[in-house]
């Protein structure tokens, strides 16, 4: 063993164990450091659902799950790398325990155990391929995104030389003990383990003209380095850009249960403004600065954000790199006790800028993408909760949001409109207040208001009511849910709608409650339990799922055409809703063909989080929707673009006008298509205001 | 320098608004109020000078509608006092019998400066602001769309609207009363969590009304009635492209398109 | 001037007589001939006697002048009025509900007690007093007022009257300003005027006008393509103003510039009084709004209820074809 040598009067072993005491120690007070920071930031419970925690944490770090889903090359290289280093932590735990031991006490080293050598060693070539493939894919393909660090590639640089030290050592070590055989000397050891990376590296050595002896010494100078390599990676990565290695697990094991799209509560406001001098990092939860130090820069939060693409200046990426800095930066003094300085950009609004955070349409690909479990969609509402309170809105969005203080509705129309749409039905909608109903039907702003959409709604109406559903409306008393106001950061607006919408609830008796927005379904599902909503809530396109499938919904023709399906935002990758719409579309008779970005892949319309109330972004060469009408424009032979949600409706509407293929592709809501399989009375189909 | 702003609240037309049994007023009972838009921006106006340079803000309003709320938003803005008239009657006087109430309430303030917005759409009887300047016996100018501190002590510097994006820049000693059409940025949004902060610490000062003044020599409604309306559009119907069509028909028939 | 005159206010800004002063001559003439009396117009400002030729239709021009008259101040103005009604004691004085008549027209009837209307869209006698016709509420009501005590002080909107043709006596009396009027605490500093070198939308012969319907800046395209296709200009109405979207050279209305071209093409505009003001008089106009009962469809000529950002490129294709 290598550390039974002696430098300068002393054990080699002692030496290591003495570098191995100072590096853990710095490694221990930089963690401790980096806790503290956390723990500036707000409380926020993760503690929850324990054993779902550990579930996610196997499947997603120790199985790897999202990354072999993933982009090619890297959803195998990745696991392999991450595999090897596990096995590595083993094989360098028995070479500090063995190396230290050594002068009095032998222990054997990995390569000495069977099975596990085995296992190493060619983990060891593993790791190697891995890292070749991903070095491929980083300096050569550069995917997008891909922030090609200097911490990045020096961790991938001492990996590789971790493993080409170790395949030395391994060479070595065999020779030693060949040439130990031949002599006769005792040998440790439990036989010849089966090294064939060790051999091999042993036997090109040998056949590149390298005598005995030279690999002997050159295998203990590897272990050496191997072994110091192991001690810097300790001591350096706390305090790199690439921690993610030690917080990912962390991340993970503390991810958003049990839904997606989950937001913390408002900071809690003390009654003077302490504003400026209190620490900056206190408004976000300490999950939201871990979000900093676990990100690897990867980009796949990026390459798949609508708005990044569509050429928006919001970047998930950089948003979390700035966050990175930021809190790195600022918990450092902080932790300091350095007073903060007057002169400082300011961070939400400055460095992150202003249109950047108002960007977002909080479609949830970039948390869902994301392998180390980011949460991007709540920084940036956090962030925008800045912005609002110091009434940092452009003009049109105050009014939207004065328009649903005063109204109840983004639409600045008057309240006792809002059923205006149903005006014309033969049997008028029940008023779930006066009497009690099964269902209750929230239909939101955008199915009561918005001209293409209140068309649709009114054909629903007569679809329910052809299917014999006993249900009803809250009349001028219904809000909007308050899904993009709590997404635009204004959440005491959201509390003040959810109070009222509540107490209209409270009014009226029903069993469950049903929509057709997305955004609203979300909201009642999952945000409204904390102000006292216990009933179940469903999306319409679950509910007619249901009906087709008891036969209480009687088709009479079947739809001619080829449809895609648009899986919405708040439905699919929320809530993970896929398959009852795609029934349905398969009941009505059309041939369904799936879109390459479908299901957790949809491509938002870009409608979301406030965004549809939004002045439309400078620098944006195609606007979201367009970008998805054309991934089906390019499929040919489609004719239907099948949408389940009001926004969708009108912005994919929108953006077929604009692509010129209003003769070409049709966009529909599913209702109106399961209204026209059903050949009901053609005479309600208009309205006559 | 003290200012005082009176903030009003009246019938939001986004209902059309009813006329009562005798044809002469308005059903108010049926009505609801918001805050009037250019009281609106007075009050902004009013909190643009107390950050540009120290001035206390104090806000009057009568009490009735849903004036609370209006007042709860002025405070998070930042006004000092917020001072409610009681008023002895459900309904508010007309305008011009209202000026001397608020007159009553803010002589006792002995403000440099009251912000008034110009007009409210109520009012057939003459803006608020001039009558209490007249009540105040303070000088009077109306239609101010910006002040800024003037470059004397004691004075203030205005923009006076006129057509065609014309304004008249005009040096106001104090005290005066000014009608603000709008401010120098426009009103701030406050956002719902800072009102109800304030509902917790904000307090208002509640007043009497002062007992009727001598009505002014106002006119009476003899009739309130919807315009009818007279000539009305010919409208256009059909497809998009038939009623493009025909637009460029017209315009082609009138010799306008080239 | 005898209980049955009519005193008229004449409005003078940047040394031109406002328009709006001649259709107050006019509403002068049909009260005072029924009731029988002179139509008297005021003009205060320094030098007014140069206006006295455009005064035509009135009976007496009363000018004072004064130095302290010569830029507007409330204060002097004020006094000046007040102390000719004073002591002429007219039935009516009827002032143009403009910026300057805002704040002239209340400041007397508080001085003098005297009732006021506002809003004024027509004017009769009605025994010994008036009868006003006024309009408020955004224009969605219209009051029958009665007016009883002399004199009343109403202030008729810009337009509701055509300006006077018929000629009166037109005599010119000059008088002085009293010296106990001071130089008021309000002065005159100067006048600030929009920014130059954008389009004179007064002299364009077709307007493309834009409103809130537009709803993104980006829209502003889409009627730009428009007015260039038959070659006119792209004006709009205050909300668009007010977002920057467009100078305020380009605004009409009230507090805009009142337009009178050819062809006014009114898109998502609601059509509320203020904006009306500055553009009613268009020979031709077109209105498209998704709000049925706007009421820029009661002075439209045509009227489409639609989308305007589905209508207007239908419509620069229309127009291209032809």
């Amino acid at each position: 063993m290598p550390t039974e040598t002696k430098f300068l009067g002393v054990y080699g072993a002692v030496w290591l164990a003495v570098f191995l005491v100072a590096a853990t120690a710095l490694f221990v007070r930089r963690m401790i450091q980096l806790i503290r920071i956390l723990a500036l930031g707000r409380k926020e419970n993760r503690l929850d659902y324990f054993f779902q925690r550990l579930r996610t944490l196997v499947s997603e770090v120790l199985f790897q799950s999202r990354m072999l889903r993933g982009e090619p090359i890297i959803n195998w290289a990745h696991p392999a790398i991450f595999w090897g280093f596990c096995a590595f932590v083993v094989a360098s735990a028995l070479l500090f325990v063995g190396g230290i031991a050594a002068p009095w006490l032998w222990l054997p080293s990995a390569e000495e155990i069977p099975v596990l050598g085995t296992v190493i060693d060619l983990f060891a070539v593993i790791v190697l391929v891995g890292l070749i493939a991903s070095s491929i894919r980083r300096y050569i393909i550069r995917p997008p995104g891909l922030q090609r660090t200097t911490d990045a590639t020096i961790v991938v640089s001492l990996i590789a030389l971790l493993m080409v030290t170790y395949l030395l050592a391994e060479a070595g070590g065999r020779v030693a003990q060949a040439m130990a055989r031949e002599v006769g000397s005792p040998q440790h050891g439990w036989g010849q383990t089966w090294l064939p990376a060790g051999m091999i590296t042993a036997r090109l050595l040998a056949a590149a003209g390298m005598p005995d002896d030279t690999i002997v010494h050159l295998g203990i100078a590897a272990w050496w380095m191997h072994a110091f390599i192991l001690l810097f990676f300790l001591v350096y990565l706390p305090s790199s850009k690439h921690m993610h290695l030690l917080w990912a697990p962390v991340a993970v094991f503390f991810a958003e249960l049990p839904y997606k799209g989950m937001l913390p509560p408002g900071e809690e406001k003390s009654g003077e403004d302490a504003g400026a001098e209190k620490n900056p990092l206190a408004r976000f939860t300490w999950r939201m600065l871990l979000n900093g130090y676990t990100c690897a820069e990867c980009g796949r939060c990026e390459r798949v954000c609508p708005m990044a693409t569509s050429g928006a200046k919001l970047s998930p990426r950089q948003v979390i790199h700035d966050v990175k800095e930021f809190v790195l930066h600022e918990g450092t003094a902080a932790l300091r006790g350095v007073p903060a300085n007057g002169q400082r950009k300011e961070f939400i609004g400055g460095t992150v800028a202003s249109q950047a955070i108002w960007g977002c349409a909080t479609c949830h690909a970039c948390v869902d993408k994301c392998p180390v479990r980011n949460e991007h969609v709540a920084l940036i509402v956090e962030m925008r909760r800045k912005l609002v309170e110091e009434g940092q809105l452009d003009g049109t969005l105050q009014e939207t949001l004065l328009s649903l203080q005063r109204y109840g509705n983004s639409q600045s129309k008057s309240p006792k409109k809002r059923f205006d749409w149903a005006k014309d039905l033969p049997v008028a909608l029940k008023d779930a207040r006066k009497e009690p109903v099964e269902t209750l039907w929230f239909l939101g702003d955008y199915a009561a208001f918005h001209p293409s959409s209140t068309r649709v709604s009114r054909l629903i109406a007569l679809l329910f009511q052809a299917a014999g559903l006993d249900f009803g409306v809250l009349g001028d008393a219904e809000q909007s849910a308050g899904n993009d106001v709590r997404r635009l950061g204004e959440e005491g607006l959201f509390e003040m709608l959810a109070e009222k919408n509540m107490k209209a609830l409270g009014k009226a008796e029903f069993q469950r409650i049903i929509t057709t927005d997305p955004h609203t379904y979300h909201t009642l599902k999952h945000e409204y339990a904390r102000f006292g909503l216990d009933k179940p809530v469903l999306h319409y396109t679950e509910l007619l799922d249901g009906l087709l499938g008891a036969g209480r919904l009687t088709l009479k023709r079947r739809l001619e055409g080829c449809a895609v399906y648009h899986d919405p935002c708040y439905l699919g990758r929320y809530n993970g809703i896929y398959e009852p719409p795609r029934r349905i579309i398969d009941a009505l008779g059309l041939r369904r063909v799936e879109m390459p970005r479908n299901r957790e892949d949809s491509f938002c319309c870009g409608a979301g989080g406030g965004k549809i109330w939004m002045q439309e972004e400078e620098g944006v060469h195609e606007r979201p929707a367009s970008l998805r009408i054309k991934e089906a424009l390019e499929m040919p032979g489609v004719t239907h673009f099948v949408v389940a949600c009001p926004k969708d409706l009108g912005m994919f509407q929108d953006a077929v006008k604009t692509a010129g293929a209003e003769d070409r592709l049709r966009v529909a809501d599913l209702g109106e298509l399961i209204y026209e399989a059903m050949e009901l009375s053609a005479e309600v189909m208009e309205p006559t205001t | 320098m003290k200012i005082a702003v009176v903030v009003r609240q009246i019938p939001d037309l986004i209902e059309p608004l009813e006329v009562d049994g005798s044809g002469t007023a308005f059903d108010l009972g049926s009505a609801s109020f918001i805050v009037n838009e250019s009281d609106d921006h007075a009050l902004e106006q009013a909190i643009l000078l107390k950050e540009a340079g120290g001035a206390t803000v104090s806000v009057v309003a009568l009490d009735f509608g849903d004036v609370d709320n209006t007042l709860y938003t002025a405070a998070a803005k930042g006004a000092d006092r917020i001072i409610k008239i009681s008023l002895a009657e459900e309904m508010p006087p007309p305008p011009r019998a209202a000026a001397a109430l608020y007159a009553e309430a803010i002589k006792p303030l002995a403000p440099d400066l009251v912000l008034v917005g110009v007009q409210a759409h109520d009012e057939w009887d003459g803006g608020v602001s001039p009558f209490l300047a007249a009540a105040l016996g303070l000088p009077y100018v109306g239609v101010i769309c910006g002040v800024k501190a003037g470059a004397e002590q004691g004075t203030i510097s205005v923009c006076k609207e006129f057509p065609g994006a014309v304004m008249a820049r005009l040096n106001v000693k104090l005290p005066a009363v000014l009608g603000i059409v709008g401010a120098e940025q426009p009103p701030r949004y406050v956002p719902v969590a800072r009102v109800r902060a304030a509902m917790k610490t904000a307090r208002f000062e509640e007043q009497e009304a002062a007992t009727a003044a001598s009505a002014p020599p106002a006119g009476s409604i003899s009739r309130l009635y919807p315009p009818a309306s007279g000539s009305h559009a010919e409208m256009l119907a059909g497809s998009e492209s038939e009623i493009a069509a025909r637009i460029a028909e017209i315009l082609a028939q009138k010799g306008l398109v080239k | 001037m005898s209980a049955q005159d009519v005193l008229v206010v004449a409005e003078i800004q940047r040394e031109t007589l406002s328009d709006v002063t001649l259709e107050l001559l006019a509403a002068a003439r049909g009260l005072a001939s029924a009731t029988g009396g002179q139509v008297v117009v005021l003009v205060l400002t320094a030098d007014g006697a140069r206006h006295a030729p455009a005064l035509a239709a009135a009976d007496r021009i009363v000018v004072v002048d004064d130095a302290l008259l010569a830029a507007y101040s409330p204060e002097p103005f004020m006094a000046a009025l007040q102390e000719i009604v004073v002591a002429e004691q007219p039935r009516a004085v009827l002032v143009g509900a403009t910026s300057i008549g805002w704040d002239l027209a209340p400041l007397l009837a508080a001085r003098l007690g005297a009732p006021l209307v506002t809003g004024g869209k027509a004017i009769q006698p009605d025994g010994d007093g008036l009868r006003v016709t006024a309009s408020f509420c955004g224009g969605k009501m219209l009051a029958e007022i009665q007016v009883a005590a002399s004199p009343a002080i109403v202030m008729l909107l810009p337009g509701a009257y055509r300006p006077a043709t018929e000629a009166g006596k037109g005599e010119l009396e000059r008088r002085q300003l009293a010296a106990s009027i001071a130089e008021g605490t309000v002065r005159f500093d100067q006048w600030v005027l929009p920014a130059g070198g954008d389009v004179d939308i007064t002299q364009q012969e077709i307007l493309v006008a834009v409103g809130r319907g537009i709803q993104q800046k980006d829209n502003l395209e889409l009627a730009e393509e428009l007015a260039q296709t038959l070659g006119g200009a792209v004006c709009a109405s205050r909300p668009v103003i007010d977002q920057g979207w467009l100078p305020a050279t380009r605004q009409v209305g009230k507090s805009g510039m009142t337009v009178k071209p050819r062809c006014f093409i009114a898109l998502g505009i609601s059509g509320a009084p203020e904006h009306v003001e500055g553009m009613k008089d268009a020979d031709l106009i077109l209105a498209v709004n998704t709000d049925a009962k706007a009421p820029i469809f009661d002075v439209a000529h045509y009227g489409v209820v639609a989308d305007v950002l589905d209508l207007i490129p239908a419509l620069t294709e229309a127009v291209k074809r032809n």
